[in-house]
């Protein structure tokens, strides 16, 4: 770059290209330019296909023009073509282009580099977190379908239905190519029980088939819970009221065997024995 | 001085066929736009000297007043020789 490069390098260069002799290579440059010079000299202007045109010039400054041929501008201009003449708008001067040059050229280069890293992580890692903290994200949809009735009541209803577990697992056995296309909703925190049922079916699917029973396992758990906590509330709940009312039953029997109709009859045996000890000596 | 003419003249001078001086011009002119895409000097003894010359964007401004922004460009001058200078008169 920015060096001087004398006829014998590049006659060298030439002689490479060409595959002819240096020495014929540096003879066949200077007779090229002396012809060039002699036409000039006789008042002609030369083209050189490739190179571009030699014309005599008027001023005094530089008696020859030289103009490259197109294919020399473009070819030299090679690494600008990405760039194309753009109109200003009023006002806009060189010192407000310096400013928002610098934050244009570091963004790119900052978006280019991670790009293709990046993009297989993502397509794995949402999966793996999902069916890691599948576990972990039971109480979350525990507590949705107490608070919120109607909104979220409709993907539940599927899940809780015991018979599409047998029905989703031949699904995904066979239709492996729709499961690839699905994790890209995956991302939101937000996944209702439709959407955490859904991302396991990419890994059944390059997974051998030895994990896929462990995989509906682990949804099975995880979809029965809410279901079984449900009825097992309400069904403790009840059969707790029903003791506790037993109970207080039983309790009030008693109290109304022992103390309500037991009392008289001690008060009459009672009132008996003291009227069999008093009478005598009233007597 | 038109091509076929430069070839032909060049042909009877070098004494290779006509056939190969198109192929042995273009070469010389793809070793020549290597070398200014590098931004190096070449120099023709007796001849001149090409070099390119890295200009970067500026603003124009036209006849109607609107600015536009043109990209970067490498733009090649001649600069003739003393040699051609004295044998042009100038």
């Amino acid at each position: 770059m920015n060096n001087k490069i004398p006829l014998k390098k590049f006659a060298e260069a030439f002689s490479k290209e060409s595959n002819l002799p240096e020495a014929e290579a540096e003879a066949f440059i200077r007779q090229l330019f002396d012809i060039v010079a002699s036409e000039l000299k006789a008042g002609f202007k030369v083209r050189i296909n490739g190179i571009g045109t030699f014309s005599l010039s008027a001023s005094a400054g530089e008696p020859v023009v030289f103009v490259p041929d197109d294919i020399f501008a473009q070819e030299i201009n090679a690494p600008f073509s990405i760039f194309q003449p753009v109109p200003l708008a009023e006002g806009v001067t060189e010192e407000d282009l310096a400013r928002v040059e610098v934050p244009e050229l570091s963004q790119p280069q900052a978006e280019e580099e991670p790009q293709p890293e990046p993009l297989p992580e993502l397509r794995e890692e949402p999966v793996v977190q999902e069916i890691e903290s599948a576990p972990a994200s039971i109480p979350e949809v525990q507590e949705t379908p107490e608070t919120d009735t109607a909104p979220e009541a409709e993907p539940v209803k599927p899940v809780e239905s015991g018979d599409e577990f047998e029905v989703e697992q031949p699904v995904k056995q066979d239709e492996a190519p729709e499961v690839t296309t699905k994790p890209e909703p995956a991302t939101p925190a937000d996944t209702t029980v439709t959407e955490i049922v859904e991302t396991p079916a990419p890994e059944e699917a390059a997974q051998p088939p030895a994990a896929v029973p462990e995989w509906e396992y682990e949804e099975e758990e995880y979809v029965q819970q809410p279901a079984e906590t449900k009825s097992r509330f309400g069904a403790g709940f009840v059969i707790g009221l029903i003791v506790g009312l037993a109970i207080g039953a039983l309790v009030l029997c008693a109290y109304i065997m022992y103390y309500v109709n037991a009392t008289p009859q001690d008060n009459s045996v009672e009132t008996e024995l003291i009227e069999s000890h008093i009478s005598p000596v009233l007597e | 001085m038109e091509y076929k003419e430069l070839v032909s003249r060049l042909s009877m001078n070098s004494g290779l066929p006509a056939e190969n001086i198109s192929g042995k011009i273009e070469a010389v002119a793809k070793v020549l736009r290597n070398f200014c895409k590098e931004l190096d000097v070449v120099a023709v003894p007796g001849f001149g000297t090409f070099q390119p010359v890295k200009e970067d964007e500026i603003i124009v401004t036209g006849e109607d007043g609107t600015k536009t922004l043109l990209p970067p460009a490498i733009e090649v001058s001649f600069k003739s020789s003393v040699i051609l200078r004295k044998a042009l008169g100038k």
